[in-house]
């Protein structure tokens, strides 16, 4: 990580509906590699950062069907075709039995795929974030925090600090090389 | 035409017509034999004379000898009698250290391994007994402490003790385990009496627990229609007289069809009076383990088949059945007694099947329902499903010798096992053709399935079908040691098997059809004599 | 509108204040009229930054000579349990009292009894989510964390039952050299496999996933850098990015969508162990809700008493109000009527049906050799918790504590009596038979609640017990919020509340 990816300028917020009016004051200023670290999700921040719904569900409906798909391939697979065998009369698709595997599976896939998906989609779709070691945010504290990445296509130090300062907020520094400055 | 010539008459002709000449009162050949053959002949019978009315009966004389025999007897008790006889398992005593016989279970108490004091249901109410509690039979001369059993059918004054037991210097298996009643037999000059003892009964402190190898023993066959039975009045009114049980119904699925041998089994009630030995010649067959006194206290019997006794519920006001609970039968002066053997019944929906996890039991394709043992882990499921707990789980290593010091100390029990099982040269006892199960296992009737499996190499070493065999081909030990041939096994698909004709008769019963298990074994009704 | 500078919930300090009805604001409506808003769910004026200090405390300090004590006598039960397995495998399953006809005992009884309790906490995290109940913040994490833990203890005892465990793992379909031979899917003991592997790690997930924002506070809060690292790692490096929050959303709520029939279906394929058996007293329709409903009501009776101990030890009673244990009560009070009924409906149909064994066995429940434990577990699940139609009762911290330990009294009873009732008396009478716990079966009873114990002791140590980031979001900002930089207020120490 170079330093120019992980600089840019924090701005705090010590309310959610204040963190909402800046958002979107932000996201109609035109800054795109923004976001806003919170202590908890704020209901509405999505529209007011100009956010897309997650796309997880689709991934969710997917692999939800594969977990169907698997189960029947191998309930079937087994005791009809390669190994049938005379179970207390019951039929060598006996269809109800693999009810409960078949929807086990379902599940099984479908949750703990999402999971991953969304903990990588949670790197991987963010802008570059503060070090987490490194800089203390207090975003997990009580503060609501502005961000605006140095990644920013119209990036410029001082117009990012003074925007921050124009919206209000109660603290506004500039973090450069793995460090923070009050700016 | 009768009175026409015969032309060249045979031999035969001449015989048959001599034959008539004591009926008809006179010679072949001449007048009055002619006109009285010829009118047989016409009307195609013949009537003799009526029988002479029977002679009075004899009067019975006794043979000489028996007056002064009769008169030397000891005067009857007016109090409690006692009789002794020799227990059906270890004889006169001789059995005593023998496992196989020890564990069989008396037919009627179904006692295992001890005895007891047989004593009449309505004097062992009032004595205030339960099972097991100690009593003292006096004798005068000797004194014997046993457990007490409420023996139905008892006579209200008699009390038995069985013989044989309760030896000190027979060996390890039989050493100490059962009351001692041979002191309690009286010498007389040179007769040794063993019954109609002079006795008092007192009940002293404690408790011996009976090993009993079965549950309950009344039956309710109104609720429970388990023991196909009837009377001869009702058998003869309707062969089918006591199959009546609820019927299955419609099945969900079609059933697996098979070209192959379908081993079925029919066991006629009437024929099997309770002996046993077909138990011990299971046992001997496939190595089934001895387990203790101790292990059926626990109710961890092993062997794969029982013969269970029930005492039949008495109707109560005309109605169905009283419900029956856990308690003893109700004092009656002659119970009515049904011994039904119990084995796995190799169904055709087995649930056992159905239920094991680890493809452990299955159906063949020629009817046998069968455990493989190596792939069993010993879920119990399969056992906790069968309707007719007929699955043995090897709760210990029984067949095992531990030679471990620790293991020992641990499970003192092992060493007793042991003792029972493979002391020795014991191991010599095992069939060599059938797998010695380990712990962990179930295990259950097979029906004889090495044999089938001999009969079919036989068969293939003679160049013959597998699939298919003749009646009688195949022997399991069960039918083979039956005295009264109640047992009958074979292919119920072969049309000249003698179970395929027992098992589609009147008399025949499957079990708990209700719930559609489809068992392959019929009981065929008891008829008991009614009109004796 | 806009909001009144001061909030109602400023002066709710600690649970005296509490009422469990609305709090009525006089003349504070549009035209006048009264409104009325929901009473807090964290007391004690409580400051956004006073939850992590409150919280992370104790993952913070070392531990008392109280956790000593209790991690010393769980520990020592677990070593009964290590003991008593130990001799479990070397022996045979001859030391425990399983026999014919009762081929099922104690095991079984403790599996069914430890799955059950494991229910309410995904019921708590999930369900309850789906429901936007709020009042779940407070106690989500410790349940789901006793869900957990009580699927582990759980786990063991499908393993242990079996004759020769050491092959418990032909129960996996995997391809193999033995044919290959692979597991009959008709047996409800391969479907118990993926359920159960699927509700423990699917809970393990969701419950992870939960602590993902919890362990970026905790991580924030660490000085010791080894600290700083490990709490990073595990956290994935969370930073409270609302894009991630975005997806991270939508994933907990698919999860808790996917948790919920979960709870349902595991316990429901749990129950066809018994349901699609023969046995009467089994085989019934009515098992899959009778059971599910049961796994609710016995896992709120754990989670009441565990939160009852954890809001007292942990100075907890302002995040775990009497409002959080009255709702539980509820709960209570309505899974156990609901097992009443249950258990009503099924007398009703046992002589409706005029099946003569299924009307058999429930006689013999109620009144055949097992009728004391058919009592107990009468008395405990439909009786004891009627107290709860008192909001005095039901608000009362021992009355809380007491009820919800005789209700998993009766909830274990009720297993004995499915469990040992249908086996010992069915269809032969020749067959009937008596079933007993050994010193072994108590031993290994007792062992896992040790480990249970354990376990739950070593999460309050290492890991934030309530959802600090899920609390936060349902406290009232105008109270929560700190004040602007200039105007520096002193931190509150552990347990203080604001005046």
């Amino acid at each position: 990580m170079s330093a120019s990816s992980t600089s840019g300028v924090i701005g705090y917020f010590l309310e959610p509906s204040e963190a909402l009016a800046a958002a979107a004051k932000t996201r109609d200023a035109g800054w795109k590699h923004f976001d806003f670290l919170t202590p908890f999700p704020i209901h509405g921040m999505e529209e007011a950062m100009g956010q897309r719904p997650s796309w997880i569900p689709y991934v969710t409906a997917v692999l939800a069907f594969i977990g169907i798909l698997l189960a029947q391939a191998l309930q079937n697979y087994v005791m009809v075709y390669d190994w049938p065998l005379n179970f207390g009369g019951k039929p060598h698709a006996s269809w109800p039995s693999f009810v409960p595997i078949t929807f086990e599976a379902m599940v099984f896939w479908a949750a703990i795929g999402t999971a991953i998906v969304a903990i990588v989609a949670g790197r991987v779709d963010s802008v570059p974030q503060p070090p987490p070691l490194l800089v203390k945010t207090g975003a997990t504290v009580d503060r609501f925090v502005l961000w605006i990445s140095a990644t920013d296509p119209e990036w410029d130090a001082g117009e990012a600090v003074e925007f921050v300062r124009s919206l209000g907020a109660h603290g506004v520094e500039l973090v450069e090389a793995g460090g923070k400055t009050h700016a | 035409m009768p009175g026409a010539p015969v032309p060249n008459p045979s031999p035969a002709w001449h015989y048959v017509r001599s034959q008539w000449a004591t009926r008809l009162g006179a010679e072949p050949g001449t007048a009055p034999f002619e006109e009285k053959w010829n009118e047989v002949l016409r009307v195609g019978q013949w009537q003799a004379a009526a029988p002479a009315a029977p002679a009075a009966p004899a009067a019975r004389v006794p043979a000489p000898g028996t007056a002064a025999l009769l008169g030397s007897l000891p005067a009857r008790p007016s109090g409690l009698e006692l009789q002794l006889y020799p227990h059906l398992a270890t004889g006169d005593g001789r059995g005593a250290n023998n496992g196989w016989l020890r564990e069989r279970p008396d037919p009627v108490t179904r006692i295992t391994w001890g005895g007891a004091v047989a004593i009449a249901p309505r004097r062992f109410d009032e004595m205030g007994l339960a099972n097991g509690d100690l009593v003292e039979v006096d004798a005068g001369h000797a004194r014997v402490v046993a457990p007490a059993y409420r023996h139905a059918g008892m006579h209200h004054d008699q009390v038995a003790l069985p013989l044989g037991l309760g030896r000190r210097a027979c060996g390890v298996i039989g050493d100490d385990v059962g009351p001692d009643a041979y002191p309690l037999r009286k010498l007389e000059g040179d007769r040794v009496i063993a019954a109609g003892l002079p006795v008092t009964l007192r009940r002293v402190g404690g408790n011996e627990a009976l090993a009993f190898a079965q549950g309950s023993d009344v039956i309710d066959r109104d609720r429970r229609p388990l023991v196909p039975a009837t009377t001869l009045t009702a058998f003869e009114a309707d062969p089918k007289a006591g199959t009546e049980q609820p019927p299955g119904g419609p099945s969900a699925w079609p059933a697996h069809e098979s070209k192959k041998a379908r081993w079925s089994m029919s066991i006629d009630l009437s024929k099997c009076n309770g002996c046993g030995k077909c138990v011990i010649a299971c046992q001997a067959e496939n190595n089934v383990p001895v387990v203790g006194r101790q292990g059926i206290l626990d109710g961890r019997e092993m062997s794969w088949m029982r013969i269970d006794r029930y005492y039949d519920a008495p109707k109560k006001e005309g109605r169905r059945g009283a419900e029956v609970w856990d308690g003893p039968l109700d004092v009656v002066e002659e119970p009515a007694t049904l011994f039904e053997p119990m084995l796995c019944q190799h169904c055709e929906n087995a649930p056992c099947e159905t239920v094991c996890p680890f493809v452990a039991t299955l159906r063949s394709e020629d009817g046998l329902n069968q455990q493989i043992y190596n792939r069993c882990v010993g879920t119990r499921y399969c056992a906790n499903n069968c309707p007719f707990k007929v699955r043995r789980f090897n709760y210990w290593d029984y067949s095992v010798r531990q030679t471990s010091a620790l293991f020992t100390w641990l499970q003192p029990r092992s060493v007793r096992h042991a003792d029972l099982n493979t002391r020795g040269r014991m191991q010599m006892k095992n069939n060599p053709e059938v797998t010695v199960r380990s712990r962990g296992v179930m295990e259950k009737c097979s029906f004889c399935v090495q044999r089938v499996r001999d009969a079919r190499a036989r068969a293939t070493r003679e160049g013959r079908t597998r699939d298919r065999f003749a009646d009688g081909e195949v022997v399991p030990a069960c039918m083979e040691s039956c005295p009264t041939g109640a047992i009958v096994f074979g292919d119920v698909n072969n049309p000249d098997s003698r179970v395929r004709a027992l098992a589609s008769g009147p008399r025949a019963m499957r079990l708990l059809e209700a719930l559609g298990v489809k068992p392959a074994i019929s009981y065929l009704t008891k008829v008991r004599n009614d009109k004796a | 509108m806009t909001r009144p500078e001061t909030s109602p919930y400023a002066t709710v300090l600690d649970d005296r204040q509490l009422t469990g009805r609305p709090i009525v604001l006089a003349g504070a409506g549009p035209l006048g009229g009264d409104v009325e808003v929901p009473e807090p769910l964290v007391t004690g004026a409580k400051k956004w930054k006073d939850v992590d200090q409150d919280i992370c405390l104790h993952t913070e300090q070392f531990p008392t000579r109280r956790w000593w004590i209790a991690f010393a006598v769980a520990l020592s039960m677990v070593g009964v349990l290590g003991f008593a397995l130990a001799s479990l495998f070397y022996s045979g399953m001859g030391i425990a009292g399983v026999n014919q006809p009762v081929g099922w005992g104690s095991f079984i009884i403790n599996f069914v009894f430890w799955i059950g309790i494991g229910h309410a906490g995904t019921l708590i995290s999930a369900v309850l989510y789906l429901f936007r109940q709020q009042w779940r913040t407070g106690i989500n994490r410790a349940a789901e964390a006793m869900t957990l833990f009580a699927v582990a203890c759980a786990g063991i005892f499908p393993i242990i039952h079996l004759g020769r465990p050491w092959f418990a793992y032909w129960l996996v379909p995997y391809p193999n050299a033995r044919g290959p031979l692979w597991v009959n899917f008709n047996s409800p003991l391969a479907w118990d496999i993926f359920a159960i592997s699927t509700y423990g790690l699917v809970s393990l997930t969701f419950w992870y996933m939960g602590l993902l924002p919890d362990l970026a506070t905790v991580r924030d809060r660490a000085t010791h850098p080894w600290r700083r690292h490990l709490y990073n790692a595990l956290s994935f490096g969370w930073t409270g990015s609302h894009r991630a929050w975005r997806h991270y959303e939508s994933a907990y709520l698919i999860l808790a969508a996917f948790a919920t029939p979960l709870v349902f279906s595991v316990h429901t394929i749990v129950s066809f162990d018994f349901a699609t058996s023969v046995m009467p007293g089994w085989h019934a329709t009515i098992f899959p809700p009778y059971f599910v409903i049961g796994a609710i009501f016995s896992g709120f009776a754990m989670v009441i008493t565990l939160m009852s101990i954890m809001r007292g030890v942990f100075n907890l009673k302002h995040y775990i109000t009497l409002n959080h244990m009255e709702a539980m009560a509820k709960v209570l009070l309505l899974t156990g009527m609901l097992v009443g009924f249950a258990y009503s409906t099924e007398f009703f149909m046992a002589w409706y049906s005029g099946s003569e064994w299924e009307g058999f066995v429930f006689k013999n429940r109620a009144f055949g050799p097992y009728g004391w434990a058919y009592a107990i577990m009468f008395t405990c699940n439909v009786f004891v918790p009627q107290l709860f139609w008192w909001k005095s009762l039901r608000r009362h911290p021992v009355v809380l504590f007491v009820v919800s330990v005789l209700v998993n009294v009766g909830m274990y009873f009720e297993r004995y009596v499915i469990v040992v009732t249908s086996l010992h008396r069915d269809f032969l009478p020749s067959s009937w038979g008596m079933y007993h716990f050994t010193f072994w079966d108590y031993a290994i009873l007792i062992g896992s609640f040790g480990l249970f114990f354990t376990l739950f002791l070593l999460f309050v140590r290492v890991l934030p017990v309530v959802a600090i980031s899920e609390v936060k979001g349902v406290m009232d900002p105008r109270v929560a919020r700190s004040a602007p930089p200039g105007r520096q207020v002193a931190p509150l120490g552990a347990g203080e509340v604001r005046p």
